[in-house]
């Protein structure tokens, strides 16, 4: 094993984990600002199990990595040993298309899932940021929203079964094969969305749906934001269903936005419709009487806006809020970032979350410092604005990305959720010595 | 007598069923009551007051048999059972006054114009507080008919005869109602015959547990209508007509009578099913300017009858347009019958959730093929504060024949309404 | 069995709290509590509580908890694996007052209603604005949403639309000690999903007293279809090929020739006398897409062997398909004095095994099994018919419905899909899980119900489970 683990505790570690690959962490691989001295990757059930036993016994506290693409997205654990990386747990993909289930290792991407269906003419419809990189495991256990939600829900739904061990070293296999089973607590809804806070997941079976025989991504460039609260309204009314429907807005001084028309100002609807071919025919007629326009770009693949909002900027937010008061919110959003530089909102008009990006990231290319960005002072300050506002909206807003120095001065929950009592004595029974993810998710859980 | 297939203890009914509804306890459901009469003929349930109490609470409304998905008769098995709730305790003061009155429908028609003269002096938000006398009918409800008639029958004659079926409580409190029966039954070329001498419809006293009574007054009624030589017996009151169908099963071991039974059961007919059936002559000028019109199911109707669809359309033609739904329209509104005499608490829950769904409704008319209903409704509209008028459809039908011109003008113009 | 009477102090508070109409005592209105839908086996309470606000429900479970009476909540008691049962339990506390719509947001597309609302008058609320309330259970007319939560309900339309879990947005909770409980499912709260981990844990948890529901938009067009099988085997064949020609039904049901047989005699709808089985096959969406998807579902069927293909477009047609599906447990009493219908889940590509299967264990046991099936979902519900005089038909009839769920385990399935644990399974559940998930799912039930006070012996297998089993009836379900 490597040298850089020190003292007992290091050498109890390599002694548990004999064989499971293990390297230091790369600068980069940080976790809400900190960086862990090891990282493991077990290959395998047993090897991860190994590593959470060893972690157990030597009280080592450890989290989960997937792909990387939400470690900043909660607060800094209490502790931080080592980074138990479960890509390597991809495996073997068991796709039963005429069951529209598949049961695939938790390392496993998106990407890769999706390529293995397509032969079978199946696929997991969800389109979440990074699918390339980022995990199922680390999807499921992030339960992370993704612009197709409006069409299919999130990735909770999607779970059937999965198999994982808990921080006490539990080997579950919980839910089922089948699409409809009531056999027993449901452990899945326990465990997706729990951020890796009680288990770690090792195998998922997941629906999968047909493809479709053709679908089309379709922008709208609209007047200002009444035209988009006014167009969601026409669309929630109308008989249409399209999978995808975000607004993006960019804004501030020295926009940055990479709009393809040059009018970034105004913001963007972006919808995504599916069908067969008289289908999606009929719904463009429709769309284009319904928005009063045509689309200005039209392409048969899914946009990379929810990609690109999350690579340019160095502090990202989502606000939370009712569907009928995003638009209204994101509004009020904009009024207060924009004196700070520019911005970039993400609307989800379907399940009302707002991406907010800020602190656009340097070119790298260009290789400078970034020119004019908020301090972490500032950046706090502006953050306890926004939570102020969110109030009059009933809405919250929580950190997702942010420079290793802001995560000192807050709280990337705002608020606690009902029932932390229940879920801190949850965390104990499943986790009992505290070594996944310690403080992690709201109220120190 | 047959209760038909075994209750399966799925519950379907229990949204059906109006103490259901209001009281949320499973003694007083279709299901429990099932359950309670079970325990009780097995010798398990000791049949106390309390058990009395549940099995008396229902309405005979016949819903739930509407949702029973298992074909249980709920009817047959509480009627088989009403002797024994009739035994073991002296019928209530409320239901023997009601089948008393209704050999003396004189009484009723005292009752109604003392109510009248009262609503005349002012007095009648303080009338429809009083027992009895709250049900009466209202001031809009002419006690005889408009002296306007609607004019002789068309030139063409459906070549149907039928007899009117006079009824006892229904005649005697809303006389306009039968009135306007027939002429609207006349003006669509079908015959009216009299036939003197017909008594109640008997289904008070089955209700009551006293089948023999019941049979009585059937034989009787089978007897005389079925020498009339009609087509049908058409009825304006829900309750006997959905009684009249089952003289049947009521008379089938009666050798003498079984066959004329059967043949009139077959032979009854609601009045906007005859009409629909038989084809009417829709109004050249539907009453347009009456307010927002609403249709109410009559139980016996919509459960006991499955009349649902031919009130509705006679209405439509009547007012010229899709008359409003309340809310929970499939619900019983307590008058039920007597109920409304014997039960009268519950009753009178029922009527002010009636009351209440008619008044968010705000229909300015409600049509009900039911005059038990419209008393019932209106007594509690009124007390709730709501002006509604209350309306049999076929009252509706005859209103807006009047207020057009001739039919033969009419007639000749216009294609006929049937069944689609 | 009866429970032991309870402390009169403790009953006397109770029925000043809760009125008189709030509070069952008495032989009589004691006595209907006996069984839900379920009515294999039986248990009387000591006292029913029939709460009208949150207040009196959470008031009510506190004094319980403090006098350490342990209690089981109820819905409508339509459900069929005994999941209220007062087994050693003194107290039912049930929802069927708590009936008020606390809001409809037709711009969120969801409402809050209280647990005793019926599941269908959900979508009766919001059918004028083009939503409906999607998961519809056979017993919808019936049945309330606090028990839909509680046994994670589906219905024929899960196949597309997904179960009760998927459309639930929040839940007002009382725990088992009178704590009331707001939980959402928002995103971001950087907590665990509690309002789903409640869901479908049958009343083990706490008691629901109010649920917010997600809305969705009625399709723009319907279509229902028959298709008309020489047997079983095709049919379920025939779904597969449904599925692997890319289309998601929302509906796609099974029936075979017994259930036809007495739905025909029950409701008349015509199907043909001499059918194997048939499938319901429903399209929804777009107008656009339908006809297309009409032709590519006719011809899956006829490769399989379909004998007629019928396509009901009168929506009063349409009606009465469902209703002779929706209703066809009830129907079964035409065919036998007592049947047992049984609830389990296979792959829906395993459908053939499964039939061949109960074919076997019918044979085996001397039994006439009926089949109907949610076979979009590889739901199936054998039904069981025989004669409840026969006390030796009965012993097979209960060998026959454990066995043919142990094939459906063999075959990678479930022994519930949507009937629930309840009491009725309990004993499978090892059969199920492993002892590592099972210690997890009763740490699970520990956190949430220390004391064991809210609904136990249910779920998980207990030590004890001292209840009177009586002959098995008639009862319906799915």
């Amino acid at each position: 094993m490597q040298e850089s683990q020190s003292g007992a505790r290091g050498a109890a570690l390599a002694a548990g984990t004999e064989g499971v690959p293990s390297r230091d962490a790369r600068p980069d691989e940080t976790l809400s600002g900190l960086t862990a001295p090891t990282v493991l990757s077990p290959r395998d059930q047993q090897e991860l199990l190994s590593c959470v036993n060893t972690a157990r016994s030597e009280g080592l506290a450890l989290v989960v990595t997937g792909g990387g693409t939400a470690m900043d997205a909660a607060n800094p654990p209490r502790a931080l040993d080592l980074l138990l990386s479960t890509r390597g747990l991809g495996g073997r993909v068991d796709a039963r298309p005429n069951d529209m289930v598949v049961t695939i290792g938790a390392g496993a991407t998106l990407t890769e899932l999706n390529r293995a269906l397509a032969a079978s003419g199946q696929r997991l419809p969800l389109d979440p940021p990074l699918a390339g990189q980022a995990t199922l495991g680390g999807l499921v256990a992030a339960d992370t929203t993704c612009s197709s939600s409006a069409g299919f829900g999130c990735f909770r739904d999607m779970v059937l079964g999965l198999n994982a061990i808990d921080g006490s070293g539990r080997e579950l296999t919980v839910g089922g094969q089948v699409v409809k089973n009531v056999a027993g607590y449901d452990l899945v809804r326990l465990l997706a969305g729990s951020k890796g806070s009680l288990a770690i997941i090792t195998q998922l079976t997941l629906r999968t749906f047909p493809r479709p025989v053709a679908a089309l991504t379709l922008q709208y460039r609209l007047a200002d934001t009444a035209a988009a609260v006014a167009a969601r309204a026409s669309l929630l009314d109308s008989e249409l269903s399209p999978v995808m429907m975000d607004l993006l807005q960019d804004g501030g001084k020295d926009s940055s936005g990479s709009s393809p028309d040059n009018d970034h100002e105004r913001p963007l609807l972006l919808l995504r419709i599916e069908g067969g071919n008289s289908e999606l025919d009929y719904q463009q007629a429709r769309l284009r009487e319904l928005l009063g326009c045509a689309p200005f770009a039209r392409s048969d693949n899914p946009p990379d806006h929810h990609d690109t909002l999350h690579q340019d900027w160095l502090l990202r937010l989502r606000a939370i809020s009712m569907p009928g008061q995003a638009l209204a919110f994101a509004d009020r959003v904009a009024t207060l970032v924009k004196a700070g530089g520019s911005y970039q909102l993400l609307t989800h008009l379907c399940s009302g979350e707002t991406v907010i990006g800020l602190e656009p990231r340097p070119p790298v290319a260009a290789g400078q410092a970034p020119t004019s960005g908020r301090s972490p002072g500032e950046m706090a300050a502006l953050l306890a604005e926004l939570r102020q506002a969110a109030f009059d909206y009933k809405a919250r807003v929580v950190v997702e990305q942010a420079p290793a120095e802001l995560y000192e001065l807050v709280d990337c929950w705002h608020g606690r959720p009902a029932g932390l009592g229940l879920m801190r004595q949850l965390k104990k029974r499943f986790d009992p010595v505290g070594i996944l993810s310690p403080g992690r998710l709201a109220g120190g859980l | 007598m047959d209760t038909g297939l075994p209750c399966i203890h799925c519950g379907l009914c229990l949204h059906s069923c109006p103490t259901y509804r209001e009281l949320g306890s499973e003694a007083d459901s279709p299901r429990g009551r099932i359950y309670l009469m079970e325990a009780i003929e097995a010798g398990e349930q000791e049949f106390d007051a309390p058990a009395r109490a549940h099995l008396e609470g229902c309405l005979s409304c016949k819903a739930c048999e509407t949702a029973c998905p298992s074909g249980v008769d709920f009817s047959a098995r509480m009627d088989k059972f009403r002797p024994r709730l009739a035994a073991a305790h002296r019928l209530a003061p409320g239901r023997r006054a009601a089948l008393l009155v209704t050999r003396f429908p004189l009484l009723l028609k005292i009752a109604a114009r003392t109510a009248r003269l009262l609503d005349l002096l002012g007095l009648e938000r303080l009338r429809r507080l009083l027992p009895g006398l709250g049900l009466m009918p209202g001031r809009k409800r002419k006690l005889r008919a408009s002296g306007l008639t609607i004019g002789s029958p068309g030139k063409r004659s459906s070549g149907l005869r039928v007899a009117l079926l006079q009824g006892c409580v229904g005649n005697a409190v809303a006389p306009g109602i039968t009135r306007d029966a027939r002429e609207v039954l006349e003006r669509n070329g079908i015959a009216v015959v009299d036939v003197a001498g017909q008594g109640c419809c008997g289904a008070l006293y089955a209700h009551s547990g006293d089948r023999e009574r019941a049979a009585e007054l059937a034989s009787h009624n089978v007897r005389l209508l079925d020498a009339a030589g009609l087509d049908h017996v058409v009825t304006t009151v829900a309750g006997c007509g959905a009684f009249m169908r089952e003289y049947d099963s009521l008379l089938a071991h009666d050798n003498l009578l079984s066959g004329a039974a059967q043949r009139l059961a077959g032979a009854t007919r609601d009045v906007s099913e005859l009409l629909v059936e038989a084809g009417f002559d829709p109004p050249m000028h539907p009453l347009t300017d009456i307010g927002p019109v609403a249709y109410h199911d009559a139980c016996h109707l919509l459960h006991g009858c499955s009349v649902a669809e031919q009130p509705r359309i006679i209405t439509r033609a009547a007012v010229g347009r899709e008359p409003l739904e309340l809310a929970e329209s499939e619900l019983c509104c307590g008058s039920a019958g007597s109920y409304n005499l014997e039960q009268p608490s519950m009753a009178a829950r029922l009527g002010r959730r009636k009351a209440a769904a008619l008044g968010a409704s705000e229909a300015s008319v409600l049509a009900v093929g039911n005059v038990g209903c419209i008393l019932q409704i209106e007594m509690h509209a009124r007390r709730a504060g709501i002006d509604a008028e209350l309306l049999h459809p076929v009252e509706l039908l005859a209103r807006a024949y009047r207020e057009g011109p001739s039919p033969a003008a009419a007639s000749s113009r216009l294609s006929k309404i049937r069944r689609r | 069995m009866s429970n032991p009477p309870l402390d009169a102090g403790l009953v006397t508070r109770l029925r000043r709290m809760l009125g008189e109409e709030g509070l069952l005592t008495g032989e009589a209105a004691l006595r209907v509590y006996e069984c839900d839908g379920y009515t294999l086996e039986k248990a009387r309470p000591s006292l029913v509580l029939l709460p009208a606000t949150t207040q009196e429900m959470s008031r009510s479970v506190e004094l319980l908890h403090k006098a350490g009476i342990a209690f089981v909540p109820r819905g409508a008691g339509t459900g069929v694996s005994g999941g209220c049962l007062p087994a050693d339990i003194p107290v039912m506390i049930g929802t069927s007052r708590m009936q008020r719509i606390r809001r409809v947001d037709i711009d969120n597309r969801r409402v809050e209603v209280e647990a005793g609302v019926v599941n269908l008058d959900v979508t009766r609320l919001v059918e004028s604005d083009g939503l409906h309330y999607a998961p519809d259970p056979s017993s919808q007319a019936a049945c309330t949403i606090g028990g839909n939560v509680a046994e994670n309900s589906g219905g024929p339309h899960t196949l597309k639309y997904g179960v009760t879990v998927n459309h639930l947005l929040g839940l007002e909770l009382v725990l088992p000690d009178g704590e009331v409980l707001q939980l959402s499912r928002e995103a971001g709260s950087g907590g665990f999903d509690l309002a789903g981990v409640v869901t479908g844990s049958e009343g083990t948890l706490g008691i629901i007293t109010s649920a917010t529901l997600a809305l969705v938009k009625t399709p723009q067009a319907v279509a229902t279809m028959l298709a008309v099988f020489p047997g079983v085997l095709e049919a379920s064949r025939a779904v597969s090929a449904i599925i692997a020609a890319g289309l998601v039904p929302a509906a796609l049901e099974m029936m075979d020739a017994l259930v036809i047989e007495a739905v025909e005699a029950a409701y008349g709808f015509g199907f043909p006398a001499d059918a194997g089985a048939v499938l319901i096959i429903e399209l929804d969406g777009l107008a656009a897409a339908l006809d297309e998807q009409c032709v590519q579902v006719t011809e899956a069927c006829n490769e399989q062997g379909a004998s007629e293909i019928r396509r009901a477009d009168d929506p009063r047609e349409r009606a009465l398909l469902w209703k002779s599906r929706k209703r066809a447990f009830g129907a079964m009493g035409r065919l036998s004095p007592s049947y047992c219908t049984q609830d389990g889940v296979v792959p829906r590509s395993a459908l053939p095994q499964i039939v061949e299967r109960i074919g076997e264990i019918g044979r085996r046991y001397k039994l006439r099994i009926a089949n109907i099936m949610h076979a979009g979902d590889g739901n199936i519900h054998p039904l069981l018919l025989y004669d409840e005089n026969d006390p030796e038909e009965v012993a097979r009839v209960l060998d026959a419905g454990r066995d043919i769920l142990l094939a459906c385990l063999e075959l990678g399935g479930s022994v519930t899909g949507e009937h629930g644990i309840g009491i009725e399974k309990t004993e499978l559940m090892p059969a199920s899980f492993g002892p590592a998930t099972l210690a997890a799912m009763a740490d699970l039930r520990e956190v949430f119900n220390p004391r064991a006070l809210c609904n136990p012996h249910k779920i998980l297998p207990s030590d004890r489970h001292c209840v009177e089993v009586t002959r098995p009836r008639p009862r319906g379900g799915g």
